[in-house]
C-alpha cells in the first residue's frame, strides 16, 4: 500500500468514528468562545476604544518613530551664506554611524537642543549656529524650529 | 431559514469536524515551542528568579514547554504548556508584547489538538508498541479544530492591524518616513528624490496586501499568490525592523491555511520520489 492509499484509507477510518454529542456541543463552545474572542477582542479595544487589560489590540509600530526628528544644523556666515553641518561627520560618523539606532536618532525638542550644544562646543562659541526642525507625530511631520540659534 | 441552517452546517464541518492530518500541527507544535524558548528563554533561566515560587514556576515552563516539544504524553502536556505560557506572559510585564500574545494565542490553540500524534515521542513509542504487537500503529489524523481557530486568529492579526493604518499619517507614508528617521538615522533622507512618494508607496501596498491576507488565504486560488508574497512582506519586515520572533511566527502559522493532507502528501513525497499530491 502506497503511504497515499495508507493515509486515505486512516483517513476514511476516523471519519466514521462517531464522537458523543456532549464533546460534539463542548467543542462547539469552545470553539465558538474562543473565536469571538479572538475577532471582537481587537474590535472592543480599537473601534469602541475600551480599556479592559483581557482584550488585545493589534497596534503594531504604533507609537514608533513619533517625536523622532529630521534636523539640519547650519552656520549663518556673517556675509549672509550659508554652510550646512553634517553633525555625524562632526561628531565622528564612523562611531555613530556603528551605533545603536537609539545613538543616532534625535528624539524631541530637547534631543535637538542637547545635540546643537554638543556641536556648539566643537565649533566655538562666535559661530552663529542655527537649526531647522521638524518632529514626527501621528499624523507626520510638523515643524519644530525655523532658522533657531543654538545658543 | 435554510441558508443559515447551510452555513451553520458548512461552518461546523469547516471549523469543528475537521479531521486531517496531524503533520502540519506536529511541525507548528515543535516551532512555537523553539520560538517561546529563543523570545522567554533567557528570561526564565532558574538564576534570575531565586524565590522558590519563581524556581517551581519557572521549572515547570521549561518541564512542560520540553516536554510538548519533543512530544511526550503530549495530550497533557501540551495543556500544560498553554496553560503555563499564559501565566508567564500575565506576571512578566516585559513579556507582554504583540508578537508573544500571537504565540501565547497559537501555543493555546494548538494544544487543544492532538499534535503529538506526529513527530513526537508518543509517536515513536505508539510504532514501538504496534511493531511489538502487530497491530497497525494508530492514524496520524485527528480533529483540527486548533488549526482553524489559529487561521482566524492570523487573519485577525491582519485585518486590524492593516485596520490600525486607515489614517492620513500612515497612508501618506509620513510614517514609514519616521520609521526610517527612528532606525535608520544617519543620512538626510529628505535629500533623496522621490523619498517620501516611495514611502508613500510602500504605506499603500503594505495596507492593501495586509487586508488581501487577512482574507484571501482562505481561498485556494489566491492563496498560492499571497503566500509567497506574505512570506516576502515579512521577510521584509524581519530585515528592516526589530520585531524578533513575529515574522517567523507569522510564517509558521500560515501551515494552518494549508489543506494538511497536501503537508502530509508533500511530506511522504520527500521521502519517497516525487508524486503529485
Amino acid at each position: 500500500m502506497t503511504p497515499a492509499n495508507q493515509y486515505q484509507s486512516e483517513k476514511t477510518a476516523v471519519e466514521e468514528i462517531t464522537e458523543s454529542k456532549l464533546a460534539i456541543v463542548c467543542r462547539g463552545v469552545a470553539f465558538t468562545l474562543l473565536m469571538l474572542y479572538v475577532v471582537f477582542g481587537p474590535f472592543y479595544k480599537q473601534v469602541l476604544r475600551g480599556k479592559s487589560n483581557l482584550f488585545r489590540a493589534w497596534r503594531m509600530y504604533h507609537t514608533r518613530g513619533i517625536d523622532v526628528c529630521d534636523v539640519q544644523f547650519y552656520i549663518q556666515h556673517p556675509d549672509g551664506r550659508v554652510e550646512h553641518i553634517d553633525r555625524f561627520q562632526l561628531l565622528g560618523r564612523d562611531k555613530l554611524l556603528g551605533s545603536h539606532h537609539h545613538s543616532r536618532r534625535i528624539m524631541g525638542e530637547k534631543g535637538v537642543l542637547r545635540v546643537g550644544q554638543r556641536l556648539r562646543q566643537k565649533l566655538g562659541a562666535t559661530v552663529d549656529l542655527r537649526v531647522n526642525a521638524r518632529i514626527g507625530t501621528r499624523d507626520g511631520w510638523k515643524t519644530l524650529y525655523v532658522d533657531k540659534r543654538i545658543e | 431559514m435554510q441558508a443559515i441552517s447551510r452555513v451553520l452546517q458548512h461552518f461546523y464541518k469547516w471549523g469543528l469536524a475537521y479531521r486531517d492530518s496531524t503533520r502540519s500541527v506536529g511541525l507548528i507544535r515543535i516551532g512555537l515551542i523553539l520560538l517561546i524558548w529563543s523570545e522567554w528563554a533567557g528570561e526564565l533561566i532558574l538564576c534570575r528568579d531565586i524565590r522558590l515560587s519563581g524556581i517551581l514556576l519557572n521549572s515547570g515552563f521549561f518541564l512542560l514547554t520540553g516536554l510538548m516539544c519533543i512530544g511526550l504524553w503530549t495530550r497533557v502536556s501540551s495543556i500544560g504548556a498553554a496553560i503555563i505560557v499564559s501565566i508567564m506572559f500575565n506576571i512578566h510585564p516585559s513579556f507582554r508584547h504583540h508578537h508573544t500574545f500571537l504565540l501565547v494565542m497559537a501555543v493555546l490553540f494548538i494544544a487543544l489538538t492532538p499534535c503529538g500524534r506526529s513527530y513526537s515521542l508518543d509517536r515513536w513509542l505508539a510504532l514501538r508498541r504496534s511493531l511489538k504487537s502487530g497491530v497497525p500503529p494508530p492514524p496520524e489524523i485527528g480533529n483540527l479544530w486548533g488549526l482553524r481557530l489559529i487561521a482566524i486568529q492570523v487573519s485577525m492579526v491582519y485585518l486590524w492591524t492593516a485596520y490600525e493604518k486607515l489614517y492620513w499619517g500612515f497612508l501618506s507614508g509620513a510614517r514609514i518616513e519616521l520609521l526610517a528617521y527612528n532606525y535608520y538615522a544617519g543620512y538626510d533622507y529628505a535629500s533623496i528624490p522621490g523619498f517620501s512618494i516611495l514611502c508613500a508607496v510602500v504605506a499603500i501596498t503594505t495596507v492593501t496586501l495586509e487586508f488581501l491576507l487577512a482574507f484571501g488565504l482562505y481561498i485556494p486560488r489566491f492563496r498560492k499568490y499571497l503566500m509567497p508574497t506574505g512570506i516576502v512582506l515579512h521577510v521584509l519586515f524581519y530585515l528592516l525592523l526589530p520585531i524578533r520572533t513575529f515574522t517567523l511566527a507569522m510564517i509558521l502559522l500560515y501551515l494552518a491555511f494549508i489543506p494538511a493532507s497536501s503537508v502530509h502528501h508533500f511530506i511522504d513525497n520527500m521521502h519517497k520520489g516525487y508524486e503529485p499530491a
